[in-house]
């Protein structure tokens, strides 16, 4: 049995936006070599949702799939210190794109490209432009069902997924035949750490690198929206002291401030 | 040969082969166990020994059980001529000690220590029924009961042999033994005197002969082993600096300990020396806060657990299955701050911490197991370089403004000021940054710091059992260091300036570092800055917390308050402070931990600051810093009502905050407030 997680390399949300650098000409956010990138937090949660299925099918083979631009190695290895017995990826500048659809065409390639797959595990969404697509599209590419937002993923008598959705204020359980895309959300859980055996061992394993060229890739969609503007929020402090002589005196005063800054406003005001 | 004499023979042949026997048993796991090069150097190994046994320099840290253990030690020693006399009596006849003053001095000698025994007997029956210290809670009391009869029967056997003696006229040293002779003359009232005495005095022999022997049987497999194993456990004490962890080789398995044959010879040792005398579970922080850690239960469970492996059979049972998450909880091996106050507590110097950072090694690097907090620390130094996740700064946000040098390579300064991670990207801890810069220009000092290219030490992660990380962090700090030149480095974090200091040697990194507080402390015995005048009499009342790394890992108490004591604040001391400082609870990676609100390390020593009634808390660590700072609310909202809590200041802001005309509360603030009036 085949699981097949697919990777998005992001920039570090934690990044503090002082070391974010906008890149006007290309409506691109750059950060500096100090902020390496990581892998996507949501897809992370795949990977170790694979490492659990593989804990209770036993035989699953879990290949890594990462289409974009400039992987940092390194970060991306991580998935094979952890267990992954693959790690495909697909560089190219047209990939190193905020628009999901060419992303997920180049990942039901290259899926198609492996031989298929039983299981395809994606993150809920990317955390850099939360687009949230590339999951469905794979899965209608793929014509495959698609089970989301899955805290907990099981495989039932070797040919049926099972998973606990998070909904609001409850859960909800599905299940869908294999073949199957599903994807995870945050409740599952973090990556396991990797132990130091199987980190040295993924530094002498080595990606498979794929192209464009090697795939064959559907036809792109008509028309791609496009990004018009970008902007980092800018973050400061102003630090205001409240003078007054007595407690009620310096409360009005504090309503007065924030009612002229525009913070809060009068009852009915809409 | 008389038929009484055979039969004497033939009972210490006994109880020696059996003695011997269970000697061997505890003998074998030791001998299997891989060696530790611990034999030189002699001289100060041995001084060593004669200050910690024969002065029982740290024992008499407590007076009572002190100067209660040196009777009995003393008694002891003085009473095996008594041993020797008895074996010699029993098997031969013309035995005698009299040509080297059997029964002049020795005689006398005898009767004073015995005496002095059984006042020492009496103290720790006083000790251990009716003062009960905590410190013995989860110790065999069984095991102690049984020695100390044991060693009154030997007492009593002996003096009563010697008093049966003189009762029937027939001791040449009687005029040496005035308490023997006292009791002679009252068995004698009794009707035991002259040729009656002599049974008595065989009988009693007999006592004393078979006191000795069970003694001898019973000490291995009891806690009263460290009478032999406690020397050499002294000799071969670590002597690397305490701050030094052995630096594994991370291509060879076993990274950690997760079996007990993994236990190099001298730690197995220290399982034997252990006489449960609690000193280490009284000092330690984890275990004050209800954590499930105590040092001394860690090392019963540890020998408990060899025993019972290997067969011996240990004192409690129930702990021969694994050893990680069996016999040491995972809870008890990340419970531990490494904050090191029960090595330096222990008599018989056990070496707790390392063996928790080996059970760590295991679970962090074999298993890939981190407690939660931690895990996301050690993912951020790997994946940011600093454990501070989720900050909202970049490394160089915190001096934006203050135009500082950046050392490139290449290039030379004369003090590189090592920001660490903390005072750079955290709010709190950026104040003490700015206030060293502040004083650091005040005195002209030539320094730079290293910018974007400083990163974590990796101390956290070496403490939390990642030596992974640490060597990463180690080779690729001491690459940027040796790129460029500087004559000293002095850091802001005590952990840095140990890690800098003690560890990366094992890298190639060889520097003189020094602590801010260090270097303010000579910048004002130098004149560079001025003393701070306490002329507006407004000084403030202060308390000094030591923080574990400078202090007991390095052994700096003193700059931080002669630094305090030029700015004319009075400064009160805790109860636990200097070598017993209370850790704050942020050592060992544990800053990072999610804390249950009822187990927090860091409202207890708030609380204990709080008992100085001073209204300053002044510390010299980030961590230090951040978890008392919290710590002081928590213990004010304790105290209910309207109590105000504590401020927490680093010396160097409370220096400057002296020498810089602030209002010497909040400095950073004024300067950077808009106070504006609402009309």
């Amino acid at each position: 049995m085949r699981a097949i997680v697919c990777l998005k390399q992001v920039i570090d949300p934690l990044t503090p936006a002082t070391s974010l650098v906008l890149d006007a000409a290309e409506r691109k956010i750059r950060v500096g070599a100090s902020a390496p990138p990581v892998i996507n937090g949501f897809d992370e949660q795949g990977v170790e949702a694979a490492l659990r299925l593989r804990e209770t099918v036993g035989d699953l083979e879990i290949i890594c799939v990462a289409v974009g631009d400039r992987f940092n190695s390194d970060v991306m290895k991580r998935a094979l210190a952890v267990g992954a017995d693959q790690l495909v990826m697909v560089q190219d500048p047209s990939l190193d794109t905020w628009n999901s659809y060419p992303i997920a065409t180049t990942l039901a390639a290259v899926i198609r490209h492996l031989g298929g797959a039983d299981i395809v595990i994606c993150g809920r969404q990317g955390s850099d432009w939360d687009n949230g697509l590339v999951p469905f599209i794979l899965a209608d590419q793929l014509g495959m069902p698609i089970l989301t937002l899955a805290k907990q993923v099981t495989i039932a008598d070797g040919r049926r997924v099972e998973v606990e959705r998070v909904l609001a204020d409850g859960t909800m359980a599905m299940q869908a035949d294999l073949p199957a895309v599903v994807t995870v959300t945050s409740e599952l859980g973090a990556l396991r750490m990797p132990t130091v055996a199987a980190r040295l061992a993924a530094v002498r394993k080595q990606p498979r690198q794929l192209t464009l060229a090697e795939l064959t890739l559907a036809d792109p969609a008509a028309s791609a929206p496009e990004v018009c503007d970008l902007a980092i929020p800018v973050t400061g402090r102003n630090c205001t002291f409240i003078e007054a002589q007595d407690g009620a005196g310096a409360g009005a005063r504090l309503a007065e401030t924030l009612l002229n800054a525009g913070v809060v406003r009068l009852g009915g005001e809409r | 040969m008389s038929i009484e004499i055979a039969f004497r023979l033939l009972v210490i042949l006994l109880a020696f082969a059996w003695s011997a026997y269970r000697f061997a048993r505890l003998a074998r796991p030791l001998l299997a166990a891989p060696p530790e090069p611990r034999l030189t150097p002699v001289a100060p190994r041995a001084w060593g020994v004669v200050v910690n046994v024969l002065g029982h320099a740290r024992l008499l840290r407590k007076p009572y059980a002190g100067v209660m253990h040196l009777m009995l030690f003393s008694g002891f020693l003085f009473l095996l001529t008594a041993v020797v006399q008895v074996f010699g009596d029993g098997i031969s006849p013309l035995f005698s000690l009299a040509a080297i003053g059997g029964t002049s001095w020795i005689a006398l000698g005898q009767d004073i220590f015995a005496v002095l025994l059984l006042v020492g007997v009496a103290m720790a029956v006083f000790q251990r029924a009716v003062r009960k210290p905590a410190r013995f809670e989860g110790s065999n009391g069984r095991d102690a009961a049984i020695i100390l009869a044991l060693v009154v029967t030997v007492v009593v056997g002996m003096l009563l042999q010697n008093a049966c003696h003189i009762a029937a006229g027939g001791d040449p040293a009687a005029p040496w033994r005035p308490v023997s002779s006292l009791l002679a003359a009252a068995v004698s009232r009794l009707g035991v005197h002259d040729q009656a005495a002599m049974p008595w005095a065989v009988g009693f022999a007999w006592v004393h002969m078979l006191a000795i022997l069970g003694f001898l049987v019973y000490i291995p497999g009891s806690k009263h082993l460290h009478m032999l194993v406690g020397i050499p456990n002294i000799y071969f004490r670590d002597l690397t600096p305490p701050g030094r962890l052995a630096t594994p080789d991370l291509t060879q398995a076993p990274l950690g300990l997760s079996s007990i044959e993994q236990l190099g010879r001298k730690q197995v040792l220290d399982l034997y020396a252990c006489t449960e005398c609690g000193r280490c579970q009284e000092l330690c922080p984890a275990h004050a806060a209800g954590k499930p850690l105590s040092p001394k239960l860690l090392i019963m469970n540890l020998r408990d657990h060899l025993l019972e492996t290997q067969g011996i059979g240990g004192h409690r049972g129930g702990l021969a299955g694994d050893l990680v998450g069996g016999a040491v909880s995972e809870g008890m091996i990340w419970s531990c701050t490494t904050c090191r106050a029960c090595m330096e507590a222990c008599p018989l110097f056990i070496e707790h911490v390392p063996k928790l950072i080996d059970l760590r090694r295991h679970l962090a690097m074999e298993v890939g197991k981190f407690p939660e907090g931690v895990s996301g620390a050690m993912l951020s130094i790997e994946q940011r370089g600093h454990p501070w996740a989720g900050t909202p700064f970049s490394r160089l946000d915190w001096c934006r403004d203050l135009d500082l040098r950046i050392l490139a390579p290449g290039e030379q300064a004369d003090t590189l000021l090592w920001v660490g991670c903390t005072a750079a990207l955290d709010s709190r801890a950026q104040k003490v940054a700015r206030a060293l810069v502040r004083l650091l220009r005040r005195a002209g000092v030539d320094f730079a710091i290293l910018g974007e290219a400083e990163t974590c030490t990796g101390d956290a992660a070496r403490r939390a059992g990642n030596d992974y990380q640490f060597q990463i962090q180690a080779e690729t700090n001491v690459a940027t260091l040796n790129a460029r030149s500087f004559r000293r480095i002095v850091t802001i974090c005590p952990h840095c300036m140990n890690t800098l200091n003690n560890e990366y040697r094992d890298f190639g990194g060889s520097y003189e570092v020094l602590h801010h507080t260090q270097l303010l402390a000579e910048l004002v015995a130098d004149g560079r800055l001025p003393q701070a005048p306490a002329a507006d009499g407004k000084a403030d009342a202060i308390t000094f917390h030591d923080p574990c790394y400078l202090g007991r890992y390095n052994g700096e108490y003193l700059a931080p308050r002669a630094v305090l004591s030029t700015t004319g604040a009075t400064v009160s001391e805790m109860e636990r402070s200097h070598g017993r400082s209370f850790c704050c609870g942020g050592g060992g990676g544990r800053a990072f931990a999610v804390e249950p609100p009822d187990e927090r390390i860091n409202t207890l020593r708030a609380t204990q600051a709080r008992a100085t009634g001073a209204s300053v808390v002044a510390t010299a660590c980030p961590f230090c810093l951040l978890m008392l700072d919290d710590g002081s609310k928590a213990a004010a909202r304790a105290q209910g009502g309207d109590a105000v809590p504590q401020q927490v200041r680093d010396i160097a802001e409370i220096l400057d905050a002296a020498l810089h005309g602030s209002d010497g509360k909040a400095p950073e603030l004024r300067e950077k407030a808009v106070t504006t009036t609402v009309a």
